[in-house]
C-alpha cells in the first residue's frame, strides 16, 4: 500500500484521540497502539482463513487457530481500548442533554474520565495475582499447549496505554473539547 | 452456615444432583446447622477458573475439570493417561476412590488453598465414529476424530489419525456434516449431545479418562465449627468418591443402553488388539510422566495397584 | 441488608450513573465490583475484576464481532452495500418504507450467517443506515429497523444464545436451531409489519415513485457479487466446510477481495475500516466486561430466585406463573447483557418450567425471543448501543424512541408462541422423529 494511504488513515484518526498536532508524544502513542490493535484484526482474519483453506483443499488443518484467534482477539481488545478511551468513544446515554448546562456536562465528563481512570487502576491491581498464579502455577494455552503468562504481560501493557489514554481524556474534557465533534469520524 | 458451591457443570448433570444429595445429608445430620446453595452453568465464573473461585473466596466449595487448565494440575492429570487404570477395574467407583486415597499424598500441592473432598475419574472415554469400522483398527488411519485435551491429541496422533478440536455441543453437527469422522465421549454424555443419530460404531474399552475434583476453600472450612468439619470429614473422602463414582457408572450404562438401542454397533476390541494399543500408547505415558518428574512415577504405579 | 434489597439497590444505583452521563460500561463495572465486594469480600471482588478482562478479551467466541463489524465496514467503505440497496430501493419502490423492509429482510438473510445478534446490527448498520438516510428516511426510525432487524441474529440459526442454554440445560442444538427457524422468520414478518405501519406516519419515510418491471430486474444485477458472497457464506457453514464462528472471518475476507476485484476498494479504505472497526469493537467490548461484572453480582444476589419463590409459596396459576417468568426477563432484559441473562436466569427458571409440562426446547426458543428483547429495550440495550457507536450523529434519545414500537413485534411473537407451541415444535419433531 502506498505511504500516502497510510499517511492519510493516520491522519484521520489523529483527530479522533483528541490530539491534533501528529508529532506530539501521546498521539504517536495512540496511533501506534491502534495499529498494533489493527494488526491483531487482520491476523485473526488471516489465520481463519488460512485454516478453512487448508483443511477444506489439503485436510491439514493449521496447529492452533484457536489459540491464535483467542491471542489475536486479546491484543486487539487491550491495545483497542486506548483510543477508544482518549477519543471519548465510550457509549454513553446523553438523555438529560437537552437539560443540564454545558458546565454540568463538562463536570460529568471529568468525573468520568476520574472515576474509568479508577476502574482501570483496580482491575490492573486485581489482575496481579492471576497473572502471577499463570506464572507461577505453568497454566498453559489449551490446545498449543503455550505459557499463559506472557498474555498476562501484554494486558498489563495495554493497561499502560490505557490509563495513559485517560490522562489525554481528562485533559480533553478540563479543556471543554466538544462530544462527537463532527468530522472526525471517517465516513 | 450456608456453603456456596460453584461449578461449570449444568444444573442438571449427574454431579450436581449428587452434590445436592450431599447437601441434603449435610443439612440432616447437622440438624439444619448446615446447608448447600449450588450455582451451576458457570454462573460465578467461566469453567476454567472454577478452582481459584474457590481461593479467592468467591466460593466456599468448587467441582471442577482438571483438564480446562492445562498445565495447573499435571500429578492429578496423569491419571487421564491412556489405558491407566488401578487393577482394580477401569469404572468410575473404583478409580475415584483409588484417586482420592491417593490425594493426601500426592496431590494436595496442587491444590494448595482448599481441603481435597473427594476426586472423581470420568468412566473411560469410547471412540464413536460415522462409518469407520474400528474392529480393524487399521480403518482409522487418516480419519479426523474430535478430542478434547492434550492427551487424547496424542491418543488419536497415535493412532494414525488426524485430531481436531470440535467444542461438545457442536459434535453431532460436526460428525453428521463430515466435518469430523468420529469422537471421544463416554457414553455418560452421548444422550445430551444427541450422537446416536451420527454414529454408526462406538468402540469399547474407552481409551483414557478425565479427572474432576471437590474442593473446599481452607477459609471456608476453617470457618466451621470442629462438629461441622467432623461431619464435612465423614461424608467426604475415598468412600464418597466410590459412592458418587458408581453413580456414574450407572449413567455411563443408561448411555450405552440409548446407543445400543439406537442401532449403533458397539464394536469390542480383542485383548490382542488392546495389548497393541498398550504398546503404541506406551511412549505417551513414559514421556507424560518424565515431564511432570518428581514422584510421579510412584504415583502412577500407585494408582495403577 | 438482604441481597434482594442490594440487588434491586444495585440497579437503582446503575440507573441513576447512567443518567448522569458515565459511560455505560463504568456503571456496570462500578455496580458490578461494588456490589460483589458488599455481597463477600474484596478479595473477592479483586478476583472476579481481575480475571474479567482477561477471560472477556480473550473468548474465542467473541471473535465474531470486530469480523462481522469488519465486513460492514468494508461492504459500506467499498460501495457494495449502497448497490444492495440501491437495488432493493428500485425492487420495492412504490412502497412506503421498502428500505426499512430491505434492512430488515437483510438482517434475517445476515442471521442466517451470523450467531450474534449485536455482530449482526454492527454489520448492518454500516450496510444500511448510510442508504436510508441518503433516501432520506427519519434517522431514529431507520436505527431502530436496523436494531430491531439486527436481533434476528439470535433467533434465526446459528444462535450463540441457544448453543450455551442447549449446554447449560443439555438439549440438542440442532433441535433447538431446527425449533427456532419458523419463530424467526414469523418475528421478522412482525417487524416488516411495524415499519410498514411507522413508515405510513409522516415523515418517517418517503415515497419513492414506482419503477418499471424492467427496471426492477435490471436492477438485480449490480449487487450480484455481493449477494454471491452471502450465498456462499450460508453455503460453506451448511455444508459444514467452516463452522459459524469462522464464518465471520471468512465473510469479512470475501468482502476484501471482493472489494479489490470491483476495485472499489483501495488500501487507504481498508486501513480505514480496520481501524474504525477497532474502535467500534472495543467501545463494545469495554461495556461487555463490565455487564459480566454486573451480571456477576445479579447472579449472587439471587433476584429470580427470590420472585420466582415469592411466586410458587403463592400457589398461583401455571400461567400466572409463566407469565411472571416473562416479565422477569423483560425487566432483567433492560439492565442485562443477553448472555449474563440466559446465565442468571436459564438454571433457576427451567426445573420449574418444565415441571409445569412445558418443552425445554420451546423454553429455549422462548427464551432467545425475551433475549432478544432484551437487546433492543432502553436503557442497557447492545443493539442499541452497537448503532451509537457507528453512527455519532444519531444520539441514544433518537435511538430509544425509534425503538419503542418495535417493542411491540417480539411480544406479540411470546403471546403467538403460547397459542400455538407448534411454531416451535413442528420442525423439530418433522426433522428428528
Ligand atoms: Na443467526
Ligand atoms: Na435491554
Amino acid at each position: 500500500m502506498s505511504l500516502l494511504a497510510r499517511l492519510r488513515a493516520g491522519q484521520i484518526f489523529l483527530k479522533a484521540y483528541n490530539v491534533t498536532d501528529p508529532d506530539h508524544q501521546a498521539g504517536r502513542t495512540m496511533r501506534i497502539l491502534h495499529w498494533i490493535a489493527s494488526l491483531a484484526l487482520c491476523v485473526m482474519m488471516l489465520v481463519v482463513v488460512g485454516d478453512v483453506i487448508l483443511r477444506a483443499v489439503f485436510n491439514t488443518p493449521i496447529q492452533g487457530a484457536y489459540d491464535v484467534v483467542s491471542i489475536s482477539l486479546l491484543v486487539m481488545t487491550v491495545f483497542g481500548i486506548a483510543p477508544v478511551v482518549a477519543g471519548r468513544r465510550e457509549i454513553m446515554i446523553d438523555l438529560i442533554d437537552g437539560f443540564v448546562s454545558n458546565t454540568t456536562i463538562r463536570v460529568l465528563a471529568v468525573i468520568a474520565a476520574l472515576t474509568g481512570g479508577m476502574a482501570f487502576l483496580f482491575l490492573g491491581w486485581a489482575m496481579i495475582t492471576p497473572a502471577l498464579d499463570a506464572w507461577r502455577w505453568g497454566e498453559r494455552s489449551l490446545e498449543l499447549g503455550m505459557p499463559k503468562w506472557p498474555l498476562w504481560v501484554v494486558a498489563f501493557l495495554g493497561l499502560v496505554g490505557i490509563l495513559w489514554a485517560y490522562l489525554i481524556q481528562l485533559r480533553s474534557n478540563l479543556r471543554g473539547a466538544q462530544d462527537s465533534a463532527p468530522g472526525e469520524d471517517k465516513s | 452456615e450456608t456453603l456456596k458451591v460453584t461449578t461449570f457443570l449444568p444444573p442438571m448433570h449427574t454431579f450436581v444432583k449428587a452434590v445436592n444429595a450431599w447437601g441434603e445429608e449435610l443439612n440432616e445430620k447437622s440438624g439444619g446447622e448446615l446447608d448447600l446453595e449450588v450455582f451451576p452453568a458457570g454462573q460465578l465464573g467461566p469453567p476454567p477458573r472454577q478452582f481459584d473461585l474457590v481461593r479467592s473466596g468467591g466460593a466456599d466449595i468448587a467441582i471442577f475439570l482438571h483438564g480446562l487448565t492445562p498445565g495447573r494440575f499435571p500429578m492429578t492429570e496423569l491419571a487421564g493417561l491412556p489405558l491407566t487404570y488401578p487393577s482394580s477395574g477401569s469404572e468410575s467407583a473404583a478409580s475415584s476412590r483409588r484417586l482420592t486415597e491417593l490425594a493426601p499424598d500426592y496431590l494436595a500441592g496442587e491444590h494448595e488453598g482448599t481441603h481435597i473432598l473427594w476426586l472423581a475419574v470420568t468412566p473411560p472415554l469410547k471412540m464413536h465414529f460415522t462409518d469407520a469400522d474400528p474392529s480393524d483398527l487399521g480403518n482409522l488411519e487418516g480419519k479426523r476424530i474430535r478430542y478434547a485435551g492434550s492427551t487424547w491429541q496424542k491418543i488419536v496422533e497415535s493412532m494414525g489419525a488426524t485430531p481436531v478440536p470440535v467444542p461438545p455441543a457442536e459434535t453431532a453437527d460436526a460428525m453428521g456434516k463430515g466435518v469430523v469422522d468420529g469422537a471421544s465421549f463416554p457414553f455418560e454424555a452421548t444422550k445430551a449431545f444427541d450422537l446416536a443419530p451420527v454414529t454408526e460404531y462406538s468402540m469399547e474399552p474407552g481409551l483414557a479418562s478425565a479427572t474432576f475434583a471437590v474442593v473446599m476453600s481452607d477459609a471456608a472450612y476453617d470457618r466451621l465449627s470442629p462438629e461441622l468439619q467432623k461431619l464435612i470429614d465423614e461424608t467426604t473422602g475415598p468412600d464418597r468418591a466410590a459412592w458418587f463414582g458408581a453413580l456414574w457408572d450407572e449413567s455411563e450404562g443408561h448411555g450405552r443402553d440409548y446407543m445400543e438401542e439406537a442401532g449403533v454397533n458397539i464394536v469390542k476390541l480383542s485383548d490382542d488388539q488392546i495389548a497393541d494399543l498398550q504398546g503404541s500408547f506406551r511412549d505417551i505415558v513414559d514421556s507424560s510422566i518424565e515431564s511432570v518428574g518428581g514422584n510421579a512415577a510412584k504415583f502412577v504405579e500407585a494408582y495403577k495397584k | 441488608m438482604s441481597s434482594f434489597a442490594l440487588g434491586l439497590g444495585g440497579i437503582g444505583l446503575m440507573l441513576v450513573m447512567l443518567a448522569f452521563r458515565q459511560p455505560v460500561w463504568i456503571a456496570l463495572a462500578v455496580i458490578g465490583i461494588a456490589g460483589n465486594w458488599t455481597l463477600n469480600s474484596l478479595m473477592t471482588a479483586k478476583f472476579t475484576a481481575g480475571t474479567t478482562l482477561f477471560d472477556v478479551a480473550s473468548n474465542y467466541n467473541l471473535s465474531v464481532i470486530p469480523l462481522f463489524v469488519l465486513m460492514g465496514e468494508i461492504a459500506s467503505g467499498s460501495r457494495m452495500s449502497a448497490e444492495l440497496f440501491n437495488a432493493a430501493r428500485v425492487l420495492l419502490s412504490g412502497l412506503r418504507g421498502g428500505l426499512s423492509m430491505a434492512s430488515i429482510a437483510s438482517s434475517g438473510a445476515f442471521g442466517a450467517i451470523c450467531g450474534s445478534s449485536v455482530a449482526t446490527a454492527a454489520s448492518m448498520t454500516r450496510i444500511a443506515m448510510p442508504e436510508m438516510n441518503k433516501a432520506g428516511y427519519e434517522p431514529s426510525y431507520s436505527a431502530a429497523s436496523v436494531a430491531a432487524g439486527g436481533s434476528l441474529g439470535i433467533l434465526i440459526p446459528p444462535s450463540i444464545i441457544l448453543v450455551i442454554y442447549g449446554s447449560i440445560t443439555e438439549t440438542s442444538v440442532a433441535r433447538l436451531f431446527a425449533a427456532s427457524m419458523i419463530p424467526g422468520l414469523v418475528l421478522l414478518v412482525l417487524y416488516i409489519l411495524v415499519a410498514i405501519w411507522l413508515a405510513h406516519r409522516a415523515g418517517a419515510a418517503p415515497l419513492e415513485a414506482g419503477a418499471s418491471i424492467g427496471q426492477r430486474l435490471s436492477a438485480l444485477k449490480d449487487p450480484w457479487q455481493f449477494v454471491l458472497l452471502f450465498v456462499l457464506t450460508i453455503g460453506g457453514i451448511y455444508a459444514g466446510v467452516f463452522s459459524p464462528t469462522e464464518a465471520a472471518s471468512v465473510g469479512a475476507f470475501g468482502a476484501i477481495v471482493l472489494g479489490f476485484l470491483k476495485r472499489t476498494l483501495d488500501g487507504a479504505r481498508l486501513i480505514a475500516a480496520i481501524q474504525a472497526s477497532v474502535i467500534v469493537s472495543c467501545a463494545l467490548f469495554m461495556i461487555i466486561i463490565g455487564a459480566t461484572l454486573f451480571a456477576n453480582f445479579i447472579v449472587q444476589t439471587r433476584l429470580p430466585d427470590t420472585l420466582l419463590q415469592l411466586a410458587q409459596d403463592a400457589e398461583l396459576n401455571v400461567f400466572v406463573v409463566m407469565g411472571l417468568i416473562i416479565v422477569i426477563y423483560i425487566v432483567l432484559g433492560c439492565f442485562l447483557e443477553g448472555l449474563g441473562m440466559v446465565l442468571i436466569t436459564v438454571p433457576v427458571f427451567l426445573p420449574v418450567v418444565v415441571g409445569y409440562g412445558f418443552d425445554p426446547i420451546w423454553f429455549g426458543v422462548l427464551v432467545a425471543v425475551l433475549v432478544e428483547l432484551g437487546l433492543i429495550t432502553p436503557p442497557v440495550g447492545m443493539n442499541l448501543f452497537i448503532i451509537r457507536a457507528q453512527v455519532r450523529e444519531l444520539n441514544i434519545r433518537q435511538i430509544y424512541r425509534g425503538i419503542l414500537p418495535f417493542l411491540l413485534a417480539p411480544v406479540a411473537l411470546i403471546i403467538l408462541m403460547f397459542v400455538f407451541p407448534q411454531l416451535a415444535l413442528w420442525l423439530p419433531e418433522l426433522f428428528y422423529n
